[in-house]
């Protein structure tokens, strides 16, 4: 990857992408976010990488190039190509029962209604397999929703706790009854946050470790991290949500907070801390087939079938949570990213074949192999639904595209 | 033979060491006695490696040619030289296959248990050679257990040895089918019945027709219904589960029928072959029908082959119950299965590569989007026991750079 050209020498009009700026700049002028950042390459060139606005309201700093974001879910993605890795080098098959790997989640129930003496609960039919975990149809579930029981129980297990450790984390999951039968629905999940624990278990080594050694160092992604190092803290953006007065003000809550002090939980779900740089890397290695420069991570094969919609049609349409559900239009869901089928049933300009997902921090990222894309948005604010910021971001990009 | 560098056809060396890994790992777990990969892209064979020994008893070690029981790996040979056949206008895909084997225009069907035994209702419409070559005519295997067909398939002796495959076909005719023609998907003999179509359309025994239209013209000289004396040193003993674990040398019909000559030229399970030899058949195919200037079939008659020929409500199909996971994604051609939708597949692959497997392990795939063919040759009954297959898949792809 080289350090920016033209927008024309990739076949992007610079005058059409101004609209990419506009519309992010309007959303600071109009103090509806603090941050953003902006980056956009095409053949392997980065052509657009622009910073928006401000780290933090209170100090000013103005967000640089090299700004610190949660990337919250966009963390699966790169779960996802850890568990490819591991599966490449034949420790297991897809469709082996995670059970034999973690034994905690062996025996769980499946939740079958209310009862008269309450939770109704039956074994489960088949067993979770890894493939359940990566295509989020294995059971388990957020504790996001509100159409079951069981998500107030995920709430009060407090399962992903920034203190404990994955094994900890596996045997609160393991107590909880599943949502559904494996294999019968997609539900969003703490399911890559399982598969966190399983690149751990399968490969003997701590997950941030195997990270580190394995996608982060031989990819160069020296800003991408559990956690911030103290001399790099003012270069952590601040996370924003709506405010009572029609304004934003920073949160404070542990789900912001995790990521300024070490911890023992590295949650593969929702876990890192990235730059536009670094994402782009991660995201051009699976643009490339799982090569980036001489580092070689997956091999085309497999990146195909990540890419490959893995949902029969009785399971879709699915939904992240109800406020998302149109997002998800016409699309399948490969391992660990949305797949965009159809793209007239999308409703957004774009490709069929796009891969994509987003942040709980608003933050979005695509792939789209037919234009041999990469686009990157960052910015921090909460809830991620809220702006209807990653389809304008994919309109302002794809109308810039003029061959 | 010509072994190109895995670098030059797109494949990493380092990344290929993965399958010796993996193969090797079986061998000295005990659990296969010995085992021959090879791997070939765009023409140029750049993967073969023999692992372990022929026979524990003896050590001989596997060698290049050491010679495997194909079993149904046998079927897409006989698929080919019907549609050889087929190519010279003899018939029609559609024609019903008692225009050929008159026994089998008057077999009846069953259609359930009544209170003095099976209700067998007529055809409602005839056994089509397509029916033949998709395993949809309704006939069985003798494998299942859900209804007494298959054992009447036993008590018949379908599967022996010293019948030719006339008598096979006479006593076959007389046990009904298990469902209407062209209504299910269910593994059967059929390939068998192919063959003797072949006989009876050719009017060369089905041995003779293989031998000099298929195996002379593509130099498979170490393929055949039995091993000559001769080469019977170079024969892989077959493998089974031991009691006391570990694995045991089988020895039964199945297994012994393959050192001599006998009657039954089965079609669907009969051949011997090596890894070079069913190469050279895969290269053909993936080739649209020629190899090395022989031509045996024309691109669009292979392409009919290998394309989905099942509707919608004969899927998912499955050999056998325990099979059912290796199919999900697939669609049936004319004698392999067909990967139509490889996430549900959920092995790394392309779509629309063909393959089919032996009971004794073996395995084949070919991948006409990236030019490559795959041949795994063991010998170990039964064929599900070990996740072989599709380790050696996801094996082989990972592997593969560009």
């Amino acid at each position: 990857m080289t350090n920016g050209v033209s927008p024309e020498s990739v076949g992007f009009s610079s005058q059409r992408l101004s609209r990419v700026n506009k519309m992010m700049q309007g959303y600071i002028d109009d103090g509806k976010l603090a941050s953003g950042l902006t980056m956009l390459a095409r053949h392997g060139e980065t052509f657009h990488f622009e910073p928006y606005g401000v780290l933090d309201l209170e100090s000013g700093t103005p967000v640089e190039r090299d700004t610190l974001f949660r990337i919250y879910s966009m963390t699966k993605p790169i779960t996802s190509a850890a568990v490819m890795m591991l599966y490449e080098e034949g420790h297991f098959s897809l469709d082996d029962p995670v059970g034999k790997f973690i034994p905690e989640l062996a025996s769980m129930k499946v939740y079958d209604g209310m009862g008269e003496t309450g939770m109704r609960l039956v074994d489960q039919q088949r067993p979770i397999t890894i493939r359940h975990l990566l295509t989020h149809t294995s059971g388990l579930s957020y504790g996001h929703h509100q159409d079951s029981p069981v998500e107030q129980m995920y709430r009060e297990a407090n399962i992903t706790d920034p203190d404990s450790t994955m094994k900890e984390m596996a045997e609160k999951l393991g107590k909880l009854p599943l949502v559904t039968q494996p294999g019968t629905k997609w539900r969003y999940s703490n399911a890559t946050d399982v598969l966190g624990y399983l690149v751990e278990v399968v490969s003997g080594v701590p997950f941030d470790r195997y990270l580190q050694d394995n996608i982060l160092d031989p990819l160069s992604m020296t800003d991408t991290s559990f956690y911030v190092a103290e001399e790099n803290l003012d270069r952590l953006a601040t996370v924003y949500g709506a405010s009572t007065n029609g304004k934003i003000a920073p949160l404070d809550n542990p789900m912001v907070n995790r990521q300024r002090r070490p911890h023992t939980l590295f949650s593969g779900g929702g876990g890192l801390v990235s730059t536009g740089s670094d994402y782009m890397r991660f995201c051009q290695m699976l643009l490339n087939g799982g090569v980036l420069g001489d580092a070689r991570l997956l091999a085309p094969k497999t990146v195909e079938m990540m890419r490959s919609n893995h949902l029969t049609d009785d399971l879709k349409p699915f939904a992240v949570g109800q406020s998302n559900a149109s997002d998800t239009k016409g699309c399948g869901f490969g391992l660990g990213f949305r797949v965009v089928m159809d793209i007239a049933q999308h409703g957004i300009i774009g490709s069929n074949g796009i891969y994509s997902w987003g942040g709980a921090a608003s933050t979005v990222f695509w792939i789209d192999p037919a234009e041999d894309l990469v686009a990157i948005l960052l910015t921090q604010f909460m809830p991620s639904s809220y702006y209807p910021l990653r389809r304008e971001f994919q309109i302002a990009t794809y109308q810039a595209m003029v061959e | 033979m010509n072994i190109v560098s895995p670098e030059s056809v797109g494949f990493s060396s380092e990344r290929l060491k993965r399958i010796n890994r993996f193969m090797q790992g079986y061998i000295e777990d005990k659990k296969l006695a010995g085992a021959v990969i090879m791997l070939a892209r765009r023409g140029e064979v750049f993967h073969l490696e023999n692992y372990g020994v022929q026979d524990l008893e003896s050590g001989a070690a596997v060698e290049r040619d050491t010679i495997f029981r194909l079993y149904s790996m046998t079927k897409p040979i006989t698929s080919v030289a019907v549609m050889m056949l087929y190519e010279e206008g003899r018939f029609s895909l559609d024609d019903p296959v008692g225009k050929f084997i008159p026994a089998f225009a008057d077999m009846k069907v069953l259609e359930g248990m009544g209170e003095t035994g099976m209700r067998l209702v007529g055809q409602e419409r005839p056994i089509t050679i397509r029916h033949l070559l998709t395993h949809t005519s309704g006939l069985s295997y003798g494998l299942h257990r859900d209804t007494p067909i298959d054992a009447m398939y036993h008590e018949s002796k379908i599967a022996d040895a010293d019948s030719t495959l006339k008598e096979v076909m006479d006593r076959l005719a007389r046990i009904p089918l298990v469902n209407q023609p062209g209504t299910k998907w269910r593994y059967s003999i059929s390939p068998a019945v192919l063959g003797y179509l072949v006989e009876v359309v050719s009017g060369k025994p089905f041995d003779k027709f293989l031998r000099e239209r298929i195996f002379t013209p593509l130099g498979m000289g170490d393929t055949s219904f039995f091993v000559p004396e001769e080469k019977l040193g170079r024969l892989a003993t077959a493998y089974v589960p031991s009691r006391g674990g570990g694995i045991a040398p089988h020895e039964g019909s199945i297994t012994t029928r393959h050192r001599r000559p006998h009657a039954m030229m089965s079609g669907g399970a009969g051949l011997v072959s090596t890894a070079t030899d069913y190469m050279r058949f895969c290269q053909m195919m993936l080739n649209g029908g020629v190899l090395d200037g022989e031509r045996l079939l024309a691109p669009k008659t292979v392409e009919l082959m290998r394309s989905d020929h099942l509707t919608d409500d004969l899927k998912p199909y499955a050999v056998e119950d325990r099979f059912h996971g290796y199919t999900k994604g697939c669609g049936f051609g004319l004698g392999f299965s067909v990967v139509n939708d490889i996430a549900q597949h959920g092995v790394p692959g392309s779509n629309g590569m063909y393959c089919w497997f032996g009971a004794a392990s073996c395995y084949f795939w070919i991948d006409p989007a990236e030019e490559l063919i795959a041949i795994l040759m063991t010998q170990f009954l039964p064929v599900s026991w070990y996740p072989l297959h599709r380790e050696f898949q996801a094996a082989t792809y990972q592997a593969l750079m560009e």
